[in-house]
């Protein structure tokens, strides 16, 4: 009977400390800061793409400046429609309430694609080669590339602002412009740059300077970040809006011409290596370290627990 | 019937002319993205007649053919080019008839019978680096004609001696943030390159 007690205790200690364990193992990242990760690379051999933009319903258009199309896909990169028309090496895109806008760069002239149908949108100026395109309610600005300025309509009359040089305020072939925060930002490709404008056209900031970008061909900016690809250098740089760079992305990409951010997801159109990239928004867990018993959040400290004395063991998920 | 005969003759002839064209080559200097590939294009699309223009960005070889009855001169293609913000550096035409014309963009000095040629390794990694240091040697009086291999590393000057010597243009090369076999480029120009273009470990 005692040898019977025995065994059960044992059984009991083995199981309690077994199940103990491995609800110790559950690392907590609460703590860790989040970064943008790789997640996959999915390939779109047969286009030469530039930009995406939302479509709804979780899909995107992409512009296939190559082939003088649109291609609209699920986030899996499946082709569900291709798109041509009027389409001349159509560059930047932007969604707008129901309206995708496209820079029809070889055609100098704007258009809008809603409900099936496609529309040139009128503008008083003329363009030379316009790169990108976007609307905020009645405002709407366009990179116009080979004027080196920016045309930008505030709701009311017509405005431009930039000219070809490198001071602040100057354009060097900008290629993509966003509305964002009351402010418009512009992807001063050549000056290897980005800059801010505020909605009557007065420099404010300009950012990346310090990062020796080589072509700054695509943006994207939210409440939070500033996304800017550095095309020669296949990187995506991201700043916070003060400017100060938060991230660098270096893996991963073939020439990136455009980012889109959606639902903690970065989108990276890859000219050259023709795919789609994706990031999530995650904890990076390389370089910290864990106690095996859970005892203090992970660190950057390898060694002994403080608490259990135990090897602390590096973190993966 | 004869002047039936002969409007048909004049009909085909006038159609032949049409169907021939002068084949074009080009190599563009700094062509990098598609927005200047396509940004070349546009400067092109108005030549009458244009056809089979294709581009091909990593090398910045342009190519198309152009009606002979237009006889487009190698100056234009290059006034062309250089509306588009880009340098024409090797062109080349061959005509309906045969004929091959080649040129470079910007007009270079011939070579007189005394000039010299030397080769020197200077460092670099790119088309952009390339671009930088020909640039930079063929900016020192008396040089005729710089290439740099991307491949090799090697450069190849040819210069009036009477004007310029090797350690002018290794210089001028190292001042435009180049090391080569004899100086040296200071810590700030180098830093300044692009971050493509930075060759040391």
């Amino acid at each position: 009977m005692k040898y019977i007690i025995h065994l059960l205790s044992i059984i009991c200690i083995i199981f309690f400390a077994f199940a103990s364990c491995k609800n110790n193992t559950k690392i907590d990242t609460s703590n860790i800061p989040k970064t943008w990760n790789f997640v996959k690379n999915i390939p779109l051999d047969s286009f030469g793409i530039i930009s995406i933009a939302q479509a709804g319903g979780g899909n995107f258009w992409l512009s296939d400046a190559d082939n003088n199309q649109l291609i609209l896909t699920d986030k899996d990169g499946k082709v569900l429609e291709v798109k041509t028309g009027d389409f001349d090496r159509p560059m930047h895109l932007s969604k707008n309430a129901n309206a995708l806008l496209i820079a029809n760069y070889g055609s100098d002239n704007l258009l809008s694609f809603q409900n099936g149908k496609i529309e040139k949108i009128s503008f008083s100026e003329k363009f030379d080669a316009p790169s990108g395109v976007d609307k905020s309610g009645e405002k709407v600005a366009v990179a116009d590339f080979y004027n080196h300025r920016i045309v930008y309509f505030d709701g009311q009359k017509n405005l431009t602002f930039g000219k070809k040089g490198d001071a602040a305020g100057e354009l060097t072939y900008p290629t993509d412009v966003q509305f964002a925060n009351e402010k418009i930002y512009v992807a001063d490709a050549y000056n290897h740059r980005v800059q801010v404008f505020d909605l009557t056209g007065k420099h404010l900031q300009t950012i990346g300077e310090a990062e020796k970008m080589n072509a700054t061909t695509g943006i994207f900016v939210n409440e939070k970040n500033i996304f800017a690809t550095d095309f020669e250098n296949n990187r995506i740089l991201i700043y916070d809006l003060e400017g100060k760079l938060v991230q660098e992305i270096k893996d991963n990409l073939d020439r990136p011409t455009d980012v889109l951010v959606v639902d903690n997801q970065l989108f990276v159109t890859n000219y050259h290596g023709r795919y789609l990239s994706t990031f999530d928004y995650s904890a990076a867990v390389a370089g910290y370290y864990a106690c095996p018993m859970n005892c203090v959040p992970p660190d950057k400290a390898a060694g002994k627990c403080p608490k259990c004395g135990m090897d602390k063991k590096s973190v993966k998920l | 019937m004869k002047k039936i005969i002969v409007l048909i003759a004049i009909f085909f002839a006038a159609f032949n002319l049409n169907a021939q064209t002068d084949a074009f080559s080009v190599r563009v200097e700094g062509l990098g993205c598609p927005f200047c590939a396509y940004g070349l294009e546009k400067k092109f699309k108005d030549v009458k007649g244009i056809k089979n223009l294709k581009i091909e960005i990593k090398s910045g070889v342009m190519t198309f053919n152009a009606p002979s009855a237009n006889n487009m001169p190698l100056s234009e293609v290059d006034t062309r080019v250089s509306k588009a913000g880009y340098t024409a550096k090797e062109m080349s035409v061959k005509r309906a008839n045969g004929k091959v014309e080649t040129g470079n963009g910007k007009k270079e000095a011939v070579a007189s019978k005394d000039a010299k040629t030397e080769t020197f390794a200077v460092s670099g990694n790119c088309e952009m680096c390339e671009a930088r240091i020909e640039k930079a040697a063929k900016s020192v009086m008396g040089v005729v004609k710089a290439d740099w291999d991307v491949e090799s590393k090697k450069m190849t000057v040819t210069f009036e001696p009477s004007k310029a010597n090797v350690k002018g243009i290794q210089n001028a090369v190292a001042k435009a943030g180049h090391d080569n076999g004899t100086f040296k480029t200071g810590e700030k120009t180098y830093n300044d390159l692009p971050a493509c273009c930075q060759y040391r470990d």
